[in-house]
Parts: C-alpha cells; structure tokens; sequence
C-alpha cells in the first residue's frame, strides 16, 4: 500500500515539474526582453542570456526621444475600448433581433453576418481602402473604428446568437404581452443576462484589437494615429537595428498587455473558454 | 380591420427589425460586404490604385494557374505550414490540458498563465522577439554549446525558417488552444472515469477509450481555430522573416499584402484574394464536416 503511495507521489511530482517547466520555457522569451532592455548594447551581444550586470534605463530614455509610446498607447486603447463597446452594442442588438424575430430576411441576413467569419482581411483591404478614401474617413479614427466594427460583427453576432439561443424566451414573451415594446425588454431583461458572453466577446475583441497590426497599417497614414503594433514596425524596419533599443521598446508595448492579463486573468480564461465552447 | 391591424403590426415589427439589426448590418454591408464583392469584379482587371481599372477577363487568374506567379507556390508554403502548425498546436494544447486538469499536480494556476501569456502578444512583436532569440540567443548558445544546429541562425536557411515559423505560431498559441481542451475536459462527468477505473482501466485506456471520445466537440473547435488562423497567418511571418530567406517563406496572405503594396497590382491583388478566399471557406468546410461526424453524442 505505501509502495503505491510512493509511487503516486513521485508521478504527481515529475507532472508538476513538467508543467511548470513547460510554463518557463514559455514565459522565457518575455524574460529575454525584460531582461535585456535595461542592459547597453554591448552586454546584449556578449550575454543575451544572463542578467543585467548593473540596470541602465538608457535604453528607454532614447527610444521615448525617437517614438511617441505615449500617443500610440493612447491610440491603441482607442480603438480597443471603444471599437469593443461599439461591438457589444450593435452586436448584441442584432443578434437579439435575429435570434427571437425569424422572418425569411432575417435568416438570410443572419447566415450572411456569420459566413463572413471566414473572410480574410487581405480579401477585402484593397477595396477598403478605396472605399474609406471615397467617404473621406481613410486615415481617421472613426474610419479604422468603423472597419473594426465590420470586421468584429461576423464573430460577435455568433456568440451573442449562440448565447440567446440558451435564453428561455418566456420572460421576454411575458413582457411583451404585458405591453413592452422590443426596445424596453431588451434594454431591462436581456441586456442583464447578458453579462457572461459580454465578458467573453470584450476580452477576446480588446485583444484582437489591440494587437491587430494590418488593419491600421492599411487605413493609417498619420503618424499621430499611429498605434502601438505600427510604431514596433516602423521601430524595426530602420535601416539600423539598435537591439537594446528594440529590447526596451518591446518592453513598453509589452507591460501593458501583461499588467492588463494580470488584473484580469480571471475574466480572460474564462472568456477564452466560453468564447470556444459556445463555438 | 384585422387586416389593418395586422398590416400595422408588422409595419411595426420591420421597424424593430430596422433599429436593431440596422447599425451593424448597415456597416457590415459598407465595409464588408461592399469591398469583398469589389474584390472579386476587381480581380478581372487591371489596376493600379491609382488609374481607372482596365477589364483584363480571366488573365490575372490564368496567370496565377499557370504557375509562373509566386501564389501557387507561397499557397502550397502556408498549406505545408497550416498543416504542421494545426496538428503541433492541438497535440500540445492536449498534452497541457491533461498535464494541468490532473488534480493533484502542483502550480496549476501558475503554470496555466504562464503557458496562456503568450497569447496576449500580438503577433508582430511576437515576431520581432524571436528575431532576436534566433538571431542573437541561439547563435551565442549555439557557440557555448559548440552545436551545429543553433550555430547559424535559424532564419538565414529556408528549411529552418519554416520550423522557425511554425515554433512561434505554436508558442502564441498553445496556450489558448490548451484553454479549450481544459474545458472540454473538466466536463467530463467523473463517474464516467470511476467507472472505467474499477472496471480495471489503466490511465491511458481511459484517455483513449472514455475521454477522448467525449472531448471531440473541443477538438473541432481546436482543429477549426486553428486552421483558420494558420492560413491566414501573417503578422508573425511579416515580423519574423518577412518572407525570407529569398522569399522562402511568403504566406498566401503576404503574397497578397506585396501584390498591392509593393508591386501596385491591385487586380492580380483581388484574384489572389479571391482564390485566397475560396481556398479558406473550403478547407473549413471539408475539415468541419470531417470532424462534425466524429462527435459523439453525451
């Protein structure tokens, strides 16, 4: 009995290792960056590995002289926050809609929204540029804000659906009974119990916005309207490539993201898991 | 009167119709509907972006089927890519999952963040991270270590530039991946698995015979996920090798990006697209259809 014991320790040990060490070796190119932002150029080539032989916040000091970090983390939340409310609003009205009102249009309409799914930006970024440029939003916030609702509807409205569909419809048919028109049951019944899948749509929008490269790229010409992912390009694409100064600029893109993930870890996963089950 | 009244009524019902579904509809159709179809016409012509678009008929794609464009050959790149990065992705998210949904292994919350904290990077800087461990931290390890392999870097030679693509998609994404699998698997109702165990199942019988069987919804979700981010992978290739060595590693989605950017030929841009477009839509298609029918029912 105690042999088996033994043995079931030691397993649980070597799988606890295991997975602790797959997840070092995961966050270990993070630590790289880290670690190496605050070093001078030199001591980047001769030991890329260790640590820092004495801190230097050089490094930042004159990436901050050359990029405006500030303006485009401004610029990155922009869209984020709002390219996410935005989203949840629209989105979810529209999936309510198509959900509880079946008609032959709103079928149609529905399948449409949520084939696109499959659409890749780079089918449809030649025209769009053209057609943003025609309504005189290319290179504006709300013009990137709008293509970002586009492109953030086909998913959204598929999970808002796949979540409505979970939703008895008794309270609703009630209410409306009662004479409450749409707008009322959906602003004081539906939009509460909606909560869940709201999370998950947000956490999994605000990342792909945030993180989104080409979109800007392509509707983007101000260097004012820059945001983060554009400013690492044009960082990268310099003739020169100043390693400590990359370090420390990645380095800034970095620490929001993560101090973002550690405040909202829970949120995170948890969206991730949803977003993929109701899929 | 009744009639009337239901005239009015759904009057009413299509003014409902108009106010909630309208907003997105009207900016889906807009900017995602309006450029896509354009894309295709487009790729009928000749354009430059900035001349009025000439009617070219089928040439732009004649070329590409032809074989003398890049796109049947950068295609078949992402294919080869999807392909290893889908089945490398599923297979470790599912090892992670199972390693980290074991109840009694120790560090489960921290080693769960640390292995989803890459996929808070975006792709681009991802890409530029491992630039620099391949170019500068393998070679310096590769030296220490007097090891052929980490030498050279790995994004000088074609064949090592595509694993190298592969190795970061795979990092950003195991996390989430594993993410899937853990939920799928703590579904699993226990007495399923209590049951197989008194029956005398050892640990991977019932992994094969009970839970496996049980978890392929989540594994069509992995499989569909994955698939379609792999062929429409570019922020990590852009940033990582941007196409080289020698254009060895151009994705579809990249080939695309400089057949309008670089080479200004908006046109063949729209063809590539649109083969771009079908080729996905399909691929999906066939490859939910595949795993659909191996669900099984709970």
């Amino acid at each position: 009995m105690r042999r088996k014991h033994t043995k079931h320790v030691i397993k649980t040990w070597i799988l606890s290792v295991t997975a602790f060490t797959v997840g070092i070796v995961l966050v270990s190119p993070l630590y790289l960056v880290f670690v190496n932002s605050v070093k001078p150029v030199r001591e980047i080539y001769l030991s890329p590995l260790g640590l820092p032989k004495e801190i230097s916040w050089d490094n930042f000091g004159r990436v901050m002289e050359q990029i405006n970090f500030g303006q485009a983390l401004k610029n990155s939340l922009f869209f984020a926050v709002f390219g996410v409310a935005g989203l949840l609003v629209i989105c979810s009205m529209a999936a309510y809609r198509l959900v509880r009102h079946r008609t032959r249009v709103n079928k149609f309409v529905y399948l449409l929204l949520v084939s696109s799914i499959l659409v890749p930006f780079q089918t449809v970024m030649i025209p769009l540029i053209k057609i943003m440029a025609s309504i005189g939003l290319y290179n504006t916030r709300l013009g990137v804000l709008l293509a970002y609702y586009g492109y953030g509807i086909p998913f959204a409205v598929f999970l808002f659906s796949g979540f409505l569909n979970s939703i008895p419809r008794e309270i609703e048919d009630a209410a409306l009974i009662d004479g409450g028109s749409p707008l009322q049951v959906y602003r004081c019944i539906i939009l509460p119990l909606l909560k869940p899948i709201c999370v998950t749509v947000a956490v999994l929008d605000v990342l792909w916005i945030y993180n989104d490269f080409l979109l800007p790229f392509v509707l983007i010409s101000d260097n004012e309207l820059r945001t983060l992912p554009l400013v690492m390009y044009t960082f990268f694409t310099a003739y020169e490539r100043p390693w400590d100064l990359a370090m420390a600029s990645l380095t800034m893109v970095l620490t929001p993201a993560i101090i973002m993930f550690v405040i909202l870890q829970k949120q995170i996963t948890g969206g991730i898991v949803s977003g993929a089950v109701k899929g | 009167m009744k009639v009337l009244k239901e005239r009015k009524r759904r009057q009413r019902e299509r003014m409902y119709d108009c106010v909630f579904v309208g907003p997105a509809l009207i900016i889906f159709l807009i900017f995602v509907l309006l450029p896509f179809l354009m894309s295709v016409i487009l790729s009928f012509t000749s354009w430059n972006g900035q001349t009025v678009p000439e009617w070219t008929g089928l040439s732009n794609y004649k070329l590409i089927f032809s074989g003398t464009d890049s796109f049947g050959r950068n295609l078949w790149f992402t294919a080869k890519y999807a392909f290893m990065y889908v089945v490398s992705v599923n297979i470790l998210g599912l090892v992670f999952a199972v390693l980290l949904t074991n109840k009694f292994v120790k560090f489960r919350n921290l080693s769960r963040t640390m292995i989803i904290l890459p996929y808070m990077v975006s792709g681009l800087v991802l890409g530029f991270i491992w630039q620099f461990i391949f170019n500068k931290v393998f070679p310096q390890i590769g030296m220490a270590m007097n090891s052929d392999l980490l030498k050279t870097s790995w994004l000088a030679t074609p064949k090592m530039a595509f694993y190298a693509l592969v190795i970061v998609s795979v990092w950003q994404m195991a996390g989430y991946v594993m993410f899937i699998y853990i939920a799928a698997l703590l579904n699993i109702p226990s007495e399923l698995v209590e049951s197989a165990q008194l029956d005398g199942a050892g640990g991977f019988q019932i992994f094969r015979k009970v839970k496996l069987p049980l978890i392929m919804p989540a594994v069509t979700i992995g499989l569909f996920y994955a698939a379609n981010t792999a062929f429409k992978v570019f922020d990590v290739n852009f940033a990582l090798t941007n196409g080289g060595p020698a254009n060895s590693t151009v994705s579809a989605a990249m080939d695309i990006y400089y057949e309008a950017f670089a080479r200004s030929n908006h046109g063949l841009g729209c063809a590539k697209s649109t083969i771009f477009f079908v080729v996905v839509a399909v691929l999906t298609f066939v490859q939910l259809k595949f795993t659909q029918s191996k669900e099984v029912q709970m």
